[in-house]
């Protein structure tokens, strides 16, 4: 051949089929989160609740860092004393997920040793609670989160991506 | 999945402005096209990443927008019809050294373009010395002589 070029049809070829696997990783990645594996979507919606069901946590199972990852707590009428309701959460979870805010505000926050005390005001007797907690992920990997509302524990584990 | 969806609607939305705006738009680049270029990314940046900067969201996007150019290549590959209406045709300007003149004119491309490439890329010094000159797909202007 008298072109005077560096070619090599094996290593094309090799090539072609290294970028058609290629192709297939990337669109398991976006398959992955369409879905919500990789931050807020279907599969990362979840809930959990307490084992006797009078407690519940909406989070989000896989969360990302720098992005709003907020608990939804909901509470049966039964965990309503005087008026209130408590909601004991540990310290440590708050420092990978900062605290923007909490609707409604909280009548008191106390540190109870290793936990945080939310106080919440629930004038009308026999009804139920509904507490959104404003978190912004701030750590990376695995995390477990637990809810406590009176004798009640809701435990959930989350999953923070860089 | 926001980013997904986010990446997918702009790659379309680009898609569509800039067949929209035409091919000399990109092909001629002065400096000003490459500052509105330059502009164009700035304000698109902020509708893809919203107020999300994890390197997560970052890959996603990026992941998204290439397999998004992947697939409309692999489409217009199978469906040969679609490729006209996603990159045009070319389009014959001047033939035998003769202009055509309301071609010319929609294309926005002038007599002085095509003699500019008849010079750098032919070597050519008069319309007569051409015989074809076509706007490609790209933009570009392929001049062909005259075989005399």
């Amino acid at each position: 051949m008298d072109l005077q070029i560096n070619q090599d049809a094996g290593f094309q070829w090799r090539e072609w089929a290294a970028q058609r696997v290629g192709w297939t990783l990337m669109s398991l990645l976006v398959l992955a989160a369409v879905v919500g594996l990789l931050g807020p979507g279907p599969l990362s919606w979840s809930e959990a609740a307490s084992a006797d069901e009078s407690a519940t946590v909406d989070y989000l199972r896989w969360a990302r860092r720098g992005r709003e990852a907020g608990l939804t707590i909901r509470v049966d009428a039964s965990h309503v004393r005087d008026g209130q309701v408590t909601v004991d959460v540990p310290a440590r979870y708050f420092q990978d997920m900062r605290l923007r805010g909490v609707t409604p505000s909280p009548e008191q926050v106390q540190a109870n040793g290793d936990l945080l005390r939310f106080v919440f005001a629930v004038p009308q007797a026999g009804a139920r609670a509904r507490l959104e907690f404003d978190l912004e992920a701030d750590g990376m990997g695995p995390l477990r989160g637990e809810v406590r509302v009176g004798t009640s524990t809701v435990r959930f584990s989350q999953f923070i991506w860089p | 999945m926001d980013a997904v969806i986010r990446a997918a609607a702009l790659y379309l939305f680009l898609l569509v402005v800039f067949r929209v705006s035409g091919r000399r738009t990109l092909s001629q680049a002065t400096t000003f096209d490459f500052v509105l270029l330059l502009i164009i990314g700035e304000a698109t940046q902020q509708g893809l990443l919203g107020q999300d900067f994890s390197m997560t969201n970052a890959f996603i996007v990026i992941v998204t927008l290439m397999l998004m150019d992947i697939g409309m290549s692999l489409f217009q590959q199978r469906v040969p019809a679609v490729s006209r209406y996603v990159e045009g045709l070319p389009v014959v300007l001047l033939e035998h050294g003769e202009p055509i003149k309301d071609r010319m004119d929609k294309a926005r491309v002038s007599e002085s373009d095509l003699l500019e490439k008849a010079r750098s890329s032919q070597g050519l010094e008069r319309l007569e010395q051409i015989k074809y000159a076509v706007l490609e797909k790209d933009g570009s202007i392929s001049i062909i002589p005259s075989s005399s």
